[in-house]
C-alpha cells in the first residue's frame, strides 16, 4: 500500500503545490478590463498651457588645484569658485499652434559681478499641421560627431571635446521643417542684423534612412561667408554605434598663420577664400554591461581629419610671441587657433556606478596628432548624494611648448572639487 | 514464505499501481495529443494580432524601479503608439532632470532626443529603456510570430488560467533575447508570463503581464513586471493609466513635434 499511498499523496498535493507557486499570486481572477475612452487629446495638451512656465537649472561648483608645474607668476595651490550660474527658461503656450520660448544663462563672478547670456529666443508655429516653423535665435545641430563635428556648420559655437554634450549657441534663423514619413526636409534662412548688402544666408538639409542607417545631406550658402556641403551617417555595426561626417567648404573666412620672414615677429596671416577644404570624421560608441549589471563601461572614440588644420605646426611652436602679437593687434582671433591640427583624435572610457559603489571613474584623451600635443584627464566622481557631486581629477598636458594642447609645455595638475546642481 | 492473503494483497496493489499509472499515462497522452494537435505558430500570430492595436493608442506610463544597488526610483512617461505603421513616441515627464527626453520610433528608425543638447541620436530597439529592465522593443507592436519559432509546447496552469507553455527560439539576430519561454492563456491568447534567456540559455529576466486593457479585439498589458534574474530583488513595474484609443495627429510621430513640446 505504500507506493499507491505515496502516489495518491503526490497527486493530492499537486494542486497545493501549484497554489504555492509565487508566480500565481500575481494573477487575479480576471485580467481584462475595457478601455474607457475620454475626449482628452494628450498630444494637444502637451502643446498648450494656461500659464507661462518658468524653470531652469541651478549650479555651483568649486575646486582646489595643485599645479606642481606652476609658472613663476602662478601659484602651486589655487582654489575658488569655478561656476555660479542658473540657466533660466520661460515657456509660453497660449495655444497648440503658437509657442514662445526664451532661455538664458545668469551667472555671477565675484570679480565682474552678474552677467546674462541669451541662449535662445524663438517662436514656434505650424502651417496646416504640415510644415513646422521656428523663428528666432535657436540651436541648430547638424552633425552626428561626438567629440568633433565639422558638419555642425550652423551653430555659432563648436563642440568642446571636453564637454561634448553641452548645448551649442545657434544663430538667428527661420527654420521650416517638413516631415515626410521617416524623412525630414528642413530649410533655413540665416539672418544677421540688417545693415547693407545681403545679410541672409540659405541652408537646407534632408534626412533619410538607408538599410538601418540615418543619412543626412545638406548645404549652406551665405554671400559673404563660407559655403559648405555636407553628408553624415549614423547607425550601428553589431553592438557598436558608429557615425561619420564629410564636409566640403569654400570661401572660408578662417585666418591662417604663416611664416613671414619680412615681419619682425616672423609670422603673418592670410585667408584662403579660393581654396576648397575637405574635412571628415569617423567614430563609434560602445556600451558594455556584465550580465549581473554590476559593471558597465561606456567607450567612445573618434578620428577627425581637419582640412582647415595645419600640416606643419612649427609656425605656432616656434613663434609664441609673434602669435600673441597677432592676437593683440586683432589680426587673429582665439577661434582661429582652435582645432588647428590636421589630424586629431579623442577617446573616452567611463564606468558608471562601478560595482554598485556610486563611484564613476573616467579617462579622457584628446590628441592633436599633427603637433604631437594632447590632454589626458582621469577623474573619479561620487554620485551617491542627491544634487551634490564630489570629484577628484588628474590632468596631464603633453607636447611641445606653444602647441595646441600644451601652450606652456608639459604640465600636471591635480584637483579636488564639488558641484551642486538641481533643476527646478 | 508469503501467505496467500499477502500475495492477493500484493497483486491488488500492483493492479492499483497499473491502473493509476495507466490513468496518468492516459492523461499525459491526452495532454500530449492535445498539445500535438495545437498549431503553436498560429497561437503566436493570434497573440501578435491581439497585442497590436488597429487604432492609435496613448497612455501615461509609470515605471517604478526597485534596485537594491542603485536605489528605487520612478519615471512618468507619456506614450503614443500607432502599431499599424510601426510608430511610437515616448516623452519623459518625470523626473524633472529628464523632462523632455524622448524616444521616437518611425518604422525601423529609433531616435533618442536629449533636450539638454537639443540633439537626436539614432539608436537601437534592443537597448534598455531608461536603464530599466524593460527594452525599447517591449513597447512596440508584438512580432513574436515573425521573430521566433516554437520549439516545444505543453499545457499548464498559471494562477487561475489554463495556459499554453511555449518554448521559443529566435529566427533572427535582431531580437533582444535568443530564447524565450512564454505562458499564453488558452482562452484568449494573452501573454501572461515570459522567461527570457541569453544565447547560452541563461535566464536573464522574467516578465509578468497580470492585467490587460481591451478595446475591440485588441489588448494592451496595463501592468507589466520585469524581474531581473541576475540581480536579486531588482525589478521594474510598469503601469499604464489614462489609456485612450483616440486618433493621434500624424505630426506627433515626427522630430518636429518632439522639438515643439520640449523646453
Amino acid at each position: 500500500m505504500r507506493i499507491p499511498a505515496l502516489l495518491m499523496c503526490l497527486l493530492l498535493s499537486l494542486p497545493a503545490l501549484a497554489q504555492n507557486n509565487p508566480d500565481d499570486t500575481i494573477f487575479g481572477d480576471t485580467i481584462v478590463t475595457d478601455i474607457e475612452n475620454s475626449d482628452a487629446n494628450p498630444a494637444k495638451t502637451l502643446l498648450e498651457s494656461d500659464k507661462v512656465v518658468i524653470g531652469g537649472r541651478f549650479s555651483v561648483s568649486a575646486q582646489v588645484n595643485l599645479d606642481p608645474n606652476a609658472t613663476k607668476d602662478g601659484d602651486v595651490f589655487s582654489s575658488g569658485l569655478i561656476d555660479l550660474s542658473t540657466r533660466l527658461f520661460l515657456d509660453a503656450r497660449p495655444s497648440s499652434d503658437f509657442r514662445a520660448f526664451v532661455k538664458g544663462d545668469l551667472s555671477y563672478k565675484t570679480s565682474t559681478g552678474v552677467n546674462f547670456e541669451l541662449r535662445e529666443v524663438f517662436a514656434d508655429i505650424d502651417l496646416y499641421d504640415t510644415v513646422f516653423l521656428r523663428a528666432g535665435k535657436q540651436t541648430i545641430n547638424w552633425g552626428v560627431g561626438f567629440f568633433f563635428s565639422p558638419a555642425n556648420l550652423i551653430n555659432l559655437e563648436r563642440v568642446n571635446p571636453e564637454d561634448p554634450e553641452a548645448e551649442l549657441a545657434g544663430p538667428v534663423a527661420v527654420k521650416a521643417q517638413l516631415p515626410i514619413g521617416t524623412d525630414n526636409l528642413t530649410g533655413y534662412l540665416l539672418m544677421s542684423d540688417i545693415e547693407s548688402g545681403i545679410d541672409i544666408g540659405l541652408a537646407s538639409r534632408y534626412e533619410f534612412l538607408v538599410e538601418g542607417y540615418e543619412v543626412t545631406v545638406g548645404g549652406i550658402y551665405q554671400p559673404d561667408n563660407p559655403w559648405a556641403v555636407m553628408a553624415t551617417g549614423s547607425g550601428s555595426i553589431g553592438d557598436v554605434a558608429v557615425f561619420a561626417e564629410a564636409v566640403l567648404q569654400g570661401n572660408s573666412n578662417k585666418v591662417f598663420v604663416i611664416k613671414d620672414p619680412d615681419s619682425p615677429s616672423g609670422v603673418g596671416t592670410e585667408t584662403r577664400k579660393d581654396a576648397v577644404f575637405f574635412s571628415g570624421t569617423v567614430g563609434g560608441r560602445y556600451n558594455f554591461t556584465t550580465e549581473d549589471q554590476l559593471f558597465s563601461v561606456s567607450a567612445s572614440a573618434q578620428y577627425f581629419f581637419n582640412g582647415l588644420g595645419y600640416d606643419d605646426n612649427s609656425v605656432f611652436t616656434g613663434n609664441r610671441a609673434g602669435i600673441a602679437e597677432l592676437i593683440g593687434k586683432g589680426e587673429l582671433s582665439i577661434n582661429d587657433l582652435r582645432e588647428r591640427g590636421k589630424h586629431n583624435a579623442a577617446v573616452s572610457v567611463s564606468a558608471n556606478d562601478i560595482g554598485g559603489t556610486d563611484l564613476t571613474p573616467s579617462l579622457f584623451w584628446l590628441g592633436n596628432l599633427s603637433d604631437g600635443s594632447g590632454i589626458v584627464n582621469a577623474s573619479l566622481q561620487y554620485r551617491g548624494i542627491d544634487f551634490l557631486t564630489p570629484r577628484l581629477s588628474y590632468r596631464f598636458n603633453y607636447g611641445p611648448e606653444g602647441a595646441e594642447n600644451s601652450v606652456n609645455g608639459i604640465s600636471h595638475s591635480l584637483s579636488v572639487g564639488f558641484s551642486l546642481s538641481g533643476s527646478f | 514464505m508469503m501467505s496467500y492473503q499477502n500475495i492477493v494483497k500484493q497483486n491488488i496493489v500492483k493492479q492499483n499501481i497499473v491502473k493509476i499509472l495507466s490513468g496518468l499515462g492516459l492523461i499525459f497522452s491526452l495532454t500530449l495529443a492535445s498539445a500535438q494537435n495545437q498549431d503553436f505558430e498560429e497561437i503566436l500570430k493570434i497573440l501578435d494580432n491581439r497585442s497590436n492595436f488597429q487604432t492609435d493608442l496613448s497612455a501615461t506610463m509609470t515605471l517604478s524601479r526597485t534596485d537594491p544597488e542603485a536605489g528605487d526610483d520612478s519615471r512618468t512617461v507619456q506614450m503614443f503608439r500607432r502599431d499599424d505603421d510601426n510608430l511610437f513616441l515616448f516623452l519623459i515627464e518625470k523626473p524633472e532632470t529628464q523632462l523632455g527626453q524622448g524616444y521616437l520610433r518611425v518604422n525601423d528608425g529609433l531616435w533618442f532626443y536629449d533636450p539638454e543638447s537639443r540633439q537626436f541620436t539614432f539608436t537601437s530597439l534592443s537597448e534598455s529603456f531608461e536603464g530599466s529592465d524593460a527594452r525599447n522593443r517591449d513597447f512596440g507592436a508584438s512580432s513574436l510570430a515573425e521573430d521566433y519559432r516554437v520549439t516545444s509546447g505543453t499545457e499548464g496552469t498559471l494562477g487561475n488560467f489554463d495556459v499554453w507553455i511555449l518554448e521559443l527560439e529566435a529566427t533572427n539576430s535582431e531580437v533582444t533575447y535568443p530564447f524565450r519561454k512564454i505562458w499564453v492563456t488558452k482562452e484568449n491568447s494573452l501573454l501572461l508570463k515570459s522567461e527570457d534567456y541569453s544565447l547560452t540559455k541563461r535566464l536573464l529576466r522574467t516578465s509578468f503581464f497580470p492585467s490587460y486593457a481591451k478595446s475591440g479585439e485588441s489588448f494592451i498589458a496595463n501592468k507589466m513586471i520585469f524581474v531581473d534574474a541576475l540581480v536579486e530583488n531588482k525589478s521594474t513595474t510598469i503601469t499604464l493609466t489614462d489609456i485612450s484609443t483616440a486618433t493621434i495627429p500624424d505630426n506627433v510621430f515626427t522630430k518636429a513635434y518632439v522639438e515643439r513640446v520640449n523646453r
